[in-house]
């Protein structure tokens, strides 16, 4: 019976994705095999809402329930790399099958962009037992490292695309090889989202909203990542500095420096999460520190200099 | 269709020429048995003469003869059998069943080396991203 949340298979997608679905669940599950399925699109095209849909599926079919959506219980839904690193730890421990990391903004900046590949790539070299479906939900496919398709790791692509406000949204699916062909498109032609177009899907479907209690708590989940976000943005915007800018700057270690700061009393202008951050007037103070304190150990003996004599005679 | 004439043919294998040379055959007797067929339902009082069909199977079977020894090894009643519909004694026998019985049989041998073999790109189902990457064999 359909539903305003569910098509007649009591889905909120049609059968094509399901059998997709399954295929990779088998992949994982029964071949033993490491697999990521990548849902991008352009902003607002409710991505997370389908790797939600996508996760409750791979959930169910496991005998779990759906995706735990609160702040508290939510262990399937990454914001963020170093979040994502520790929810799949946990993911494991309970031995769900199914992690979502979401970019919520995180992705696009250029260092964490290598970091993640990093670790995404150490995370499948070393932890293929994981038995873990992993979906990746970024704007743009693209910016995944190319050792990873080497490696055949990404199974498909979700692009979507189109979104209906209100009513459904739309999504293309394409394989492995089809990604690399858009990929490769991609880097040829100067409007990158033709690519998509160019290269014909595997198959196209519609999907569902969630409830409107799900809706809301993924909303809350999803704004919070991207608060954190831009919190972050705006404080590099005044110029303030972490614990690991103040190293570099200063060339002292970070132990060195935790200690200082604390010695002169010098308080934090604002903290995020575990980050503290300081206005840059504390490089001044730190280094008028650094020439004040006398080296510890015996003092150094100068030596005898061969003016000395000719100084201590008067001229 | 081969051009002996041309100077390029020259650099052209002789197994790709024969190729060509047999489907060219091939295209000429399906051409005949169709104008056969035709003139069969126009309704002319005239009766319609086998002949050209059976001169192109006699073709098409002259040109695969030196084949057809080597892929009927055993089998030389066969091969004996379809020598006889070019006789004179049994040409009035022929019906174009026959002939068409005899092309089936040289179809059938062409299929098998692969001449034919249109067919050979690996099925599978496009809708199924696990499919589709396990016929690249990612």
């Amino acid at each position: 019976m359909r539903s305003k949340y569910n098509y007649s298979n009591g889905l909120p997608f049609d059968k094509t994705l399901v059998k997709n679905l399954d295929a990779i669940y088998d992949r994982v599950k029964k071949q033993k095999k490491g697999a990521i399925m990548v849902i991008d699109g352009g902003v607002g095209e409710a991505k997370t809402t389908l790797s939600v849909h996508c996760a409750d599926y791979l959930n169910k079919k496991a005998g779990f329930g759906e995706i735990d959506l609160t702040p508290s219980g939510c262990i399937q839904l990454a914001m963020g790399g170093k979040d994502f690193v520790t929810k799949l730890k946990k993911c494991f421990e309970e031995r769900l099958p199914v992690a979502v990391y979401d970019e919520a903004g995180d992705y696009s900046k250029r260092g964490s962009l290598t970091s993640f590949n990093a670790m995404l790539n150490r995370v499948f070299d070393t932890f293929r037992t994981y038995q873990i479906v992993v979906i990746l939900v970024l704007p743009n496919f693209k910016v995944l490292d190319e050792n990873l398709f080497d490696k055949g790791l990404p199974r498909g692509l979700l692009h979507c695309y189109d979104k209906q406000q209100g009513k459904y949204g739309n999504y293309s699916g394409y394989d492995h090889v089809r990604m690399q062909w858009i990929k490769h498109i991609m880097g040829k032609i100067r409007v990158k989202q033709q690519a998509y177009s160019i290269e014909s899907p595997n198959f196209r479907g519609h999907f569902l909203d969630l409830s409107p209690e799900r809706s809301h708590q993924l909303d809350m989940l999803s704004t919070a990542g991207k608060l954190d976000s831009l919190e972050k943005i705006g404080v590099k915007m005044d110029g303030l500095l972490t614990y690991q800018e103040l190293s570099i700057r200063l060339q002292k270690p970070i132990s060195w420096l935790r200690y200082t700061i604390r010695t002169l009393g010098i308080k934090a202008t604002k903290k995020i999460g575990l980050v503290n951050y300081f206005t840059p007037d504390i490089v001044e103070a730190l280094i008028t520190h650094v020439d004040s304190v006398k080296p510890v150990g015996r003092p150094r003996k100068a030596y005898p200099s061969e003016y000395d004599d000719v100084l201590a005679e008067g001229g | 269709m081969v051009d002996f004439n041309n100077e390029t043919t020259a650099t052209i294998t002789p197994s790709a020429l024969v190729k060509i040379l047999i489907l060219q055959r091939r295209h000429d007797f399906l051409e005949a048995q169709e104008h056969y067929y035709k003139y069969l339902s126009d309704d002319v009082e005239t009766p319609v003469s086998l002949d050209m069909v059976l001169a192109r199977l006699r073709t098409l079977f002259l040109e695969l003869q030196p084949m057809l020894k080597r892929q009927w090894k055993g089998q030389e009643e066969e091969l004996e059998e379809f020598k006889k519909i070019f006789t004179n004694d049994s040409k009035e026998k022929n019906s174009i069943e026959k002939i068409l019985n005899h092309f089936v049989q040289l179809n059938a041998m062409l299929d098998a080396v692969g001449l034919l073999k249109i067919d050979n790109k690996k099925a599978y189902d496009t809708t199924s991203w696990e499919e589709s990457n396990n016929a690249f064999k990612i």
